[in-house]
């Protein structure tokens, strides 16, 4: 009983998490924040609903497998994020005007 | 727990595809579109890892594995595209 309360909190909590990432991708003016809301909540989602299956039946080889799941996407995210950034940077796609940029000239 | 899952959570991640798919239509330069795509393979794994609950506990593993490979061709996928973009331009460094 008390392991479907936790699980049934990590499942709402992860699905609440990418509603939000979705929200940002439809509301943010830019590519580069957009990519940033979407890096950071979709992990943490996909993390949560994944701990809910975790703690919701409590089996080994589902268990390693879900823990593989989410190594693997902590590590590929961000990279993918940071790869995806460089390339929309080295097409000239504009930033928001109200962002402050020091580094880069020729924006 | 079922119930939980089919009149809560399954909702809520519909319609959060929904609305990435919206930006995947309307996205004005082509990065966006592969943000868009990126955000929808790990909103499809989350739908996966909530759907395994409900089906019977001998099929849950098949799911699983099958999240497992859409994962990793999301991020075959994203960086594909970045190296096609930062191809295109020219200048490769």
């Amino acid at each position: 009983m008390t392991t479907e309360n936790i699980s049934s909190v990590f499942l709402i909590a992860g699905s609440i998490f990418t509603l939000i990432a979705a929200i940002g991708i439809i509301r943010f003016p830019d590519v580069y924040i957009r990519k940033s809301a979407s890096a950071k909540s979709s992990v943490f989602g996909v993390t949560l609903i994944a701990f809910a299956v975790i703690t919701l039946n409590m089996n080994f080889i589902i268990g390693i497998k879900l823990l593989a799941i989410i190594f693997l996407l902590f590590l590929t995210i961000p990279i993918g994020a940071q790869v995806l950034a460089k390339a929309a940077l080295k097409m000239k796609i504009k930033f928001w005007n109200k962002t402050k940029i020091n580094n880069t000239k020729e924006f | 727990m079922i119930d939980l899952t089919q009149n809560i959570v399954l909702p809520i991640l519909s319609i959060s595809f929904m609305i990435v798919f919206v930006r995947l239509i309307i996205g004005p330069s082509l990065p966006d579109r592969v943000v868009a795509m990126d955000m929808l393979a790990s909103i499809i794994i989350s739908i996966i890892f909530s759907y395994s609950i409900i089906v019977n506990p001998e099929l849950q593993s098949y799911f699983i594995d099958v999240s497992m490979v859409i994962a990793l061709i999301g991020f075959l996928g994203t960086v594909g595209f970045s190296y096609y973009f930062i191809r295109r331009e020219g200048n490769d460094d």
